[in-house]
This record gives C-alpha cells, structure tokens and sequence, in this order.
C-alpha cells in the first residue's frame, strides 16, 4: 500500500519516459544545444528551442492520451460520490 | 497622443468583462462551495484551455516580457518553457484533482492535504501560507491594471481611483458569479490578449523591417547584440543554473486558482483535452517579446524596462492598436488578479474559519462570498495604493513558499508512506531555506532560493516521513482509487467497509 506509486505498463513507462525527455529538453545541459547565436526560421535558436519544446509538450502529451488512456476509476469518480459521502 | 480612443477602448474592455462576469451566473444559486467555489464542475474543454491560458499569463506577458526582452534578451523564454510544463502537470495531476472533488467532495487544495495527512493542522497552514504568495500576486496584477489604467487616461484618472475601479470591477462579478464570473471573464480576457498580443508585434515587426515576419528584428539584433541572443543574456545575469532551477521551481508550484481550475471542469477528459492543447496558448509570449526586441532600436533609453511596449505604443502606433493594447493588457491584469482574491476567500473560509468555528456547508459558502470585500478593502486595495517597494520580495518568498509545498503534493499523488510529521518538517526548513536565500544570500552559485530549499525539504521529508507513522488504511483507501486505481485489493476501498476501521493495521 506504501510503494511508491509508479507506472505499471509498459505503455504507462514509455509515457513518462517521453514526459521525462520533454521536460530534460529545456534544462542544462540539453538547452546547450540551443545556446547559439544564430537564427532559425527567423527567430533566436534559443526561442525556436523554446517553442519546438511547447510543441513536443502537446505532442507527448497527445501520445499519452493514447498510450495512457485515463483509468474509469478516475473517468467515472462522480458515479460513486454519493457512496463516499 | 491625445485621442480619448484608446482610454475609451480600454474602459470598454472593462464594462464588457463585468457585463459578462455579472451574466455568468447563468440563474444558478450562489450559496455553495460547488457553484461559487468551482462552477458546479461545469466547465469543457474549450473554456478550460482559455480559462488556464488567462489564468497563467499575467500582466507580466505585456509588460515585464517586453521589459526583460529589452534589458536582456533571449533569457525571457524560460517562461514559455516552463508554463509548457505546468501543462504536463496538469495533464497529470489535473484529472486526479477533479476526481478528489467528485469522488470525495473536495473543492479547495487545502481540503485534500488535510484530509490526506489527517491534519486540518496542516490544512490550515496550507491555506495560510499559500495565501501570502497569492496575495502579494493579487496586489502585483492590481499595481499593473491600474498603471495602464493612469496611463491609457494620461494621467486624468487619479492612480488610486484606477485601483478601485479595477477592484470593483471584479468585486461585482465575482461576488455574483464566484467561478464562473472567472471562467467566462478569462475565455474572453484569453482570447482578447491572443489577438492583441499578436496584433501588437506584427504591427510593430512591419513597421520597423517591413515585413510580417520577425526575421528582419533578430538580424538587426544578431548584428548588433549578440549578446542578447544567447544565455545568459544582456545583463549577464541568467545563468543555465539559474535558468534551469528557475524552471524546475516554477512548474512544481501548486498554486491554490489553478487547483480550483482542475476543480471546475465537467469532466476529467476535459482538463486533459484542455492540458494537451494548453503549451500552444503560451506562443502568445512570443510577440510581445518581438517588441520588447524592438524597443532596442527605437527606445534605447528608457528609465523603466517594463514600460517598453507601452512607450512603443504611445509614440508609434495608431490609437486603435494603443486602446487594443490597454485592454490587453488590462484583461492580463485582470485574468490574473481576480482567480487569487476567489481563491484567497475560498480557502480562509473553507480551511481556517469552518473548522475554528464549526460552519455549515451554506455558512460557509455566504462567508467565501462576503470575505473578498475585506481581502480587497483592507489589503489588496490599500497596498496597491501604496505600491510597497519589498512586495516583489513578499511575492517571491510566497512564490518560493508555494514550492516548499511540493512534498504535500508528492504525498498526495506519488508516495503513500509520505506522512504529516515529513511534510511539515521538509516545509519549515525548506521555507527558512528559501527565505534566506531571498532577502539575506540571494540565489547563491547563482541556483533559485526555492531549489535550495527544495533541496533541504525533500531529502528531510523522506527521512522524517520513514520514521514516523503513515496515515490511516482508511484515508490511504481513499485517495489510492483515485492515484493508483487497482493498487488496493478489492474490498478494501472507501466505502466497502475501509472507513468501519479507521485504525486499521499499517503498513510498513
């Protein structure tokens, strides 16, 4: 009951892995890649870094909704609040 | 400029906000926590992605972008990294969140950390200290809507008189429509600010470079600033320590509005079709950070970096694009403000007045209701008046509070053997931490004082939550369902016989 409360799936592990990698793509020392004095598409590397990062943040998270399918326990949590109360 | 179009469109702006905020309401009773504190959980999926977009950009993304944009450079875009990430929070947390209002009955933050460390104690605390962050937030986005307000006049409507104007203005929806005054007025407020912001930068790009893209911007800067283009930036002072613990502090702050967000929405599919889509809202950044880049060239002396937009505006653009900004700016303000005075009411009345003088359900929500006059006529209002120098420094304590949090919220989502004795004594060092490393030591080796204080919290609340005793079976089968569904073997959740023995054997 005290474990930790971690991904069970291997789907559910692939989801977090790309959340992990998402986020680990805006800090030191992946955003070294970006630390340039260049323009890409017109704008800074660094703010073309920046928005790339908004848009895998929608995409991992488009790959999690099918990945990782929200549990009914939590879908249908209004169906049993008359029991709890 | 003397036109009275932009003070005009400006003040549009703020009767249409009331106007809508008031017809919120939608003939529904405002005496319970359900409808003034979250809507009745009525919200889909569009209003949500605006209703968190709004909420999330503040008076900031007018003014302090540009301003830091102008002083410094690309350092500015740590924030639409990490408000991408407060996205991935919500993805996850967000729909658990929800949950813990259907299933349980929540509706305030403080509600689940007292419920699942079996401390309205610590639930108290909660409210109170997250509260301090939140109000100097609140105080912050009034300054802001009424310095646009004295500007947008020229200085013909008296500075304190735009603070009441401002505060009355959500007094009146808010006092009417509670949420739904904030989800309908931030849909509006968050689409109004997407069309300015992007009006206002390609207008400003054309006119200086001709052309509607910003290409032409960032090759004058690259010429002439390079140092602007990298970390850590103009001034030098962002390092990728600071940067990087900048945005790790930043995306783990649970503030109490955006929990009252996830609380409001219809469904849990709706917060995360709202969160998967929410990082593209935060684009609206980039081209207000554009002008900032371009004041470089057409303003290089200004006395107040967070002025640059407005100056822009002033001097270069025609009085509908100046009037569009004020509003914009306003609405930013606003959307801002008005979620942390409901939220601030909320969780007074709901964690720290009920429990001390035993309140009914109704009671309570008729005193959520009353208590934003006195929060906005005793202390919002007067310190807005008085522009406090140290609230900067009050906010990022508070700011640096809310982080100190965290191991509440590891225990709530991730770890079950986190207990109440942890929690608390990874908060109070972590927050003295954290407050020395603001006003004494600031941001030693160059590392955010919230991540120092993370630093000293987490390793002591692991520590101390392993050595002391955990919270009951019976609360843990409560909230397991909901964060770890399938964890507790069949039978044993809530309400098939866990809560008859609420002393049952602990785990290990």
């Amino acid at each position: 009951m005290h474990r930790p409360i971690l991904p069970t799936t291997a789907r559910g592990r692939l989801t977090l892995t790309l959340f992990l990698v998402v986020i680990a793509g805006g800090l030191w020392p992946v955003v070294l890649i970006a630390n340039q004095a260049r323009l890409v598409l017109g704008i800074p590397a660094v703010a073309a870094w920046a928005c790339l990062l908004v848009l895998a943040s929608s995409a991992v998270m488009l790959i999690g909704n099918r990945l990782s399918p929200l549990p009914e326990a939590i879908v249908r949590a209004h169906d049993t609040e008359e029991a709890e109360r | 400029m003397n036109s009275v179009l932009p003070l005009s469109m400006t003040l549009a702006y703020v009767a249409i906000a009331v106007v809508l905020g008031v017809r919120a309401r939608a003939g529904q009773r405002m005496d319970s926590l359900e409808q003034w504190g979250v809507a009745g959980r009525s919200m889909g999926p569009l209003v949500m992605y605006l209703l968190m977009g709004a909420g999330s950009i503040s008076a900031y993304t007018f003014m302090g972008a540009p301003g830091w944009a102008w002083s410094k450079g690309v350092p500015v875009f740590y924030v639409v990294i990490y408000l991408s990430y407060l996205a991935l929070i919500a993805w996850y947390c967000g729909p658990r969140v929800w949950a813990f209002g259907a299933r349980l009955g929540h509706v305030t933050q403080a509600q689940a950390v007292a419920e699942r460390f079996e401390s309205p104690l610590l639930g108290a605390l909660t409210a109170l200290v997250m509260s301090i962050g939140a109000l100097a937030y609140a105080i912050l986005q009034t300054i802001g809507a009424a310095y646009i307000l004295d500007v947008m006049s020229a200085g013909r409507l008296p500075f304190d008189l735009d603070v009441w104007l401002v505060l009355g203005a959500i007094a009146s929806y808010l006092f009417i429509s509670g949420q739904r005054a904030i989800g309908v007025t931030n849909a509006f407020q968050g689409g109004l600010m997407l069309v300015v912001a992007w009006a206002i930068g390609l207008w400003a790009t054309h006119d200086l470079t001709g052309q509607w893209w910003f290409g032409g911007v960032f090759e004058r800067v690259q010429a002439s600033h390079p140092d602007f283009l990298t970390l850590p930036g103009g001034l030098g002072d962002m390092s990728f320590a600071f940067w990087t613990s900048s945005i790790i502090v930043s995306m783990f702050s649970f503030q109490q509005p955006v929990w009252l967000q996830w609380m409001s929405a219809d469904s849990a599919r709706s917060i995360r079709r709202s969160a998967t889509w929410l990082p593209t809202y935060y684009l609206v950044i980039l081209p207000m950070v554009v002008v900032g880049f371009i004041g470089i060239f057409t303003l290089p002396n200004l006395a107040r970096p967070d002025t640059v937009a407005l100056q822009l505006a002033f001097q270069q653009m025609p009085p509908v694009l100046v009037g569009l900004l004020g509003a914009g700016t306003l609405a930013a303000a606003m959307s801002s403000c008005e979620p942390y005075i409901h939220g601030t009411a909320l969780t007074w009345t709901r964690d720290v007045i009920r429990p001390l003088l035993g309140l009914s359900e109704q009671r309570t929500a008729q005193l959520a209701r009353y208590l934003i006059f006195p929060i906005m006529l005793l202390i919002v209002g007067p310190l807005a008046m008085r522009e406090p120098g140290n609230l900067i420094m009050i906010l990022l304590v508070g700011l640096g509070f809310a982080a100190q949090m965290l191991p509440a919220f590891i225990g709530i989502f991730l770890w079950p053997r986190a207990t109440r004795s942890g929690v608390l004594c990874g908060l109070a060092a972590g927050f003295l931490v954290t407050t020395l490393f603001t006003v004494v030591w600031p941001n030693p080796l160059g590392i955010h004082a919230g991540a120092w204080g993370l630093m000293i919290d987490l390793p002591l609340f692991v520590a101390v939550s392993l050595l002391t005793r955990p919270a009951s079976r019976a609360t843990l089968a409560r909230f397991l369902p909901i964060v770890a569904p399938g964890r507790l073997p069949a039978g044993r959740e809530a309400g098939h016989g866990a809560r008859a023995n609420p002393l049952a054997e602990l785990d290990g």
